[in-house]
């Protein structure tokens, strides 16, 4: 009896006709063009990335040299050299680093704190849903990207402190979002199932529950590491994020803005790579939206 | 319907109390010591008692829940303090200048309605066309582009190169200082109302009372326009009010960049000057415009749906 209770739970959980719900959603992703475009964009980002030191000709920050100020891309420079007399080219490889650092570490706090909180909420209802149902309601509450530049107005500049706001500002999503999955989920008969084999809170919370809002988290997160690294460059941009000589591609935009007309490369440049990575992750997500739900479509 | 709009109302009172507590932490207790740090970068070296002096003038001294209490009940008057840098009222400095934000996030909210709903549902009648596949690849680059790039390269082309426009500034607030920045704010919410409109769209083109009305001998803009887009609407008013967090914060940005003489430019002048009563005010003034056109938004829709009224 309880041994096919198991079995059907575990059944009910993670496949539909004895196909996983993921590979069968990774099978769908595979088939879109859009979608393997962006992924295979910020793969070969992620190798850049990594390889960074092996592929840049110069280095970030100390091969900087007045007499190369403000050079036109060229045979020295690739794509120019800003006011300092550093490759644009190798900063803006280094500058992958912060990005994709910024995307994952923020995202990987949203989730972290998102998930904990949305499960609890949605689980225990009650006073604990009414705290943090509250708590996300109100940061929520502050328009899009201001409750980051509010926090990193007092806590100062700095590439730390824009993990901690943007972390911040991106964990009520996940768990409004992980909360009402569990709500969904919490009656179905696999949990009560698991309850009725002595499964205690903590387990039918994180091997029960949450293995059920993975699809609806992977893609809130895919577009979540876009929404943290645009809002990452437009701290930067402000003056407000990673600081200078720190090759983050927002700090690298705003400091190329005041010589837009004798080095427009200052500014095109940096664009394009936030543009492109961004375009990347958008891709990717509305595929993995698709894929994941295909009911959605 | 009056009991609907009511209770909405009662929801924004503790959700206002949070951003004002939230927002009074951070720029009280997070920064440190407000009067010291106001003197460190002013009157360096002065004596005890004038500290001491200053903070009691300044209401300082009190109890920080005292010193709270006194903040909201000042704020629902409309007084949020004066600024460190300027002694200019935060709500006077803020009023000076929210006419040339309300000008660009209007126009740009506008904008991003009508081209965005006009596009989404074209595209969403024409499916599979080149309009349809254009405004897709056009939807997808408006929300990855950042507002800034555009912004600066808009200058770039328009201003630099080819000198059709002013680069930057208000002028005397002629349209053409205007189009560049409202153009770079409304990228965004008009690529998502544009995906929002067509998406929808297609759903309701397939339901059934559409069909009857295809049936019924109805021309097809008839249907589209008439009949179809009246419901397809719906989710598009509710992004509206998330997409206004955007255009809020996306000012910050766009004025910036521009140099528009608005609050997000004052937001982001007076963070350099660590002036933080008006950041204090500049943000929770935000939050509030943020909370009342999604009030609004939910009332709309509770009035198209009558169903909401009732949950």
């Amino acid at each position: 009896m309880s041994a096919l209770a198991k079995m059907n739970a575990k059944r009910e959980e993670t496949s539909v006709g004895g196909r996983s719900l993921h590979a069968a959603a990774w099978r769908r992703l595979r088939r879109m063009p859009a979608p393997m475009a962006g992924l295979t964009i910020l793969l070969i980002m992620a190798m850049i990335a990594i390889l960074a030191p092996l592929l840049t000709p110069y280095h970030p920050i100390k091969d900087a040299n007045v007499m190369n100020s403000l050079t036109a891309p060229g045979n020295q420079f690739l794509l120019g050299s800003d006011h300092a007399g550093r490759d644009v080219l190798s900063r803006l490889i280094y500058g992958a680093r912060i990005s994709l650092t910024v995307g994952l570490v923020v995202q990987g706090i949203a989730v972290l704190v998102g998930t904990t909180l949305g499960l609890l909420a949605g689980y225990f209802g009650g006073w604990v849903d009414d705290v943090i149902t509250g708590l996300t309601t109100v940061l929520q509450a502050f328009p899009g990207l201001l409750f980051a530049i509010a926090v990193m107005s007092v806590l100062g500049p700095g590439l730390y402190n824009v993990f901690l706001a943007l972390g911040l500002v991106g964990w009520p999503t996940v768990s409004r979002l992980v909360r009402g999955e569990v709500l969904a989920l919490r009656e179905r008969e696999f949990v009560q199932g698991a309850h009725a084999l002595g499964a205690n809170h903590t387990r039918v919370m994180w091997k029960h529950l949450l293995p059920n809002c993975m699809g609806p988290i992977i893609v809130v997160v895919t577009m979540g590491i876009a929404s943290a690294i645009l809002s990452e460059a437009s701290l930067s941009f402000l003056g407000l994020g990673t600081q200078p000589p720190q090759p983050s591609w927002g700090a690298m935009l705003a400091g190329g803005r005041d010589s837009i007309w004798e080095a427009p490369w200052l500014t095109v440049y940096p664009g394009i790579a936030i543009f492109m990575t961004i375009l990347a992750l958008n891709l990717l997500g509305d595929g993995l939206r698709d894929a994941l739900d295909p009911r959605l479509k | 319907m009056v009991v609907y709009i009511a209770r909405r109302f009662l929801q924004l009172i503790p959700v206002m109390l949070g951003i004002t507590l939230i927002t009074f932490v951070l720029m009280n207790v997070v920064s440190g010591d407000p009067v010291m740090q106001m003197l460190d970068e002013r009157q360096a070296g002065m004596d005890e008692a004038t500290v001491t002096t200053l903070r009691k003038q300044w209401g300082l001294d009190e109890p920080l829940p005292v010193q709270y209490l006194r903040f909201v009940g000042n704020a629902v008057t409309g007084d949020l303090g004066r600024s460190y840098v300027s002694r200019e009222k935060v709500t006077a400095a803020m009023m000076a200048r929210f006419p040339a934000t309300a000008k660009l996030g209007l126009t740009a909210l506008l904008f991003g309605a009508l081209v965005g709903v006009a596009a989404g549902t074209i595209a969403a009648a024409k499916r599979n066309s080149l309009f349809d596949v254009a405004t897709m690849v056009a939807a997808l680059a408006g929300i990855s582009v950042p507002i800034f790039w555009l912004g600066l390269l808009m200058m770039y082309l328009f201003a630099v190169k080819w000198k059709l426009l002013p680069p930057s500034g208000y002028g005397d607030g002629q349209l053409k200082y205007l189009i560049m920045p409202a153009f770079a704010l409304s990228a965004g919410i008009t690529a998502v109302i544009a995906r929002i409109t067509r998406s929808s769209m297609l759903g309701v083109i397939r339901s059934e009372y559409v069909q009857t009305a295809r049936s019924k001998g109805l021309s097809e803009a008839k249907v589209i326009f008439k009949h179809a887009l009246r419901n397809a609407l719906i989710p598009v008013v509710t992004i509206f009010g998330v997409q206004l967090g955007g255009v809020l914060s996306g000012a910050v940005i766009t004025e910036t960049v521009f140099n528009w003489p608005g609050i997000g430019r004052l937001l982001v002048d007076s963070i350099g000057k660590r002036d933080l009563p008006v950041v204090q005010g500049v943000v929770i003034f935000f939050a509030l415009i943020f909370a009342m056109v999604n009030l609004a938004v939910d009332v709309a829709y509770a009035w198209v749906d009558p169903r909401i009224r009732y949950q």
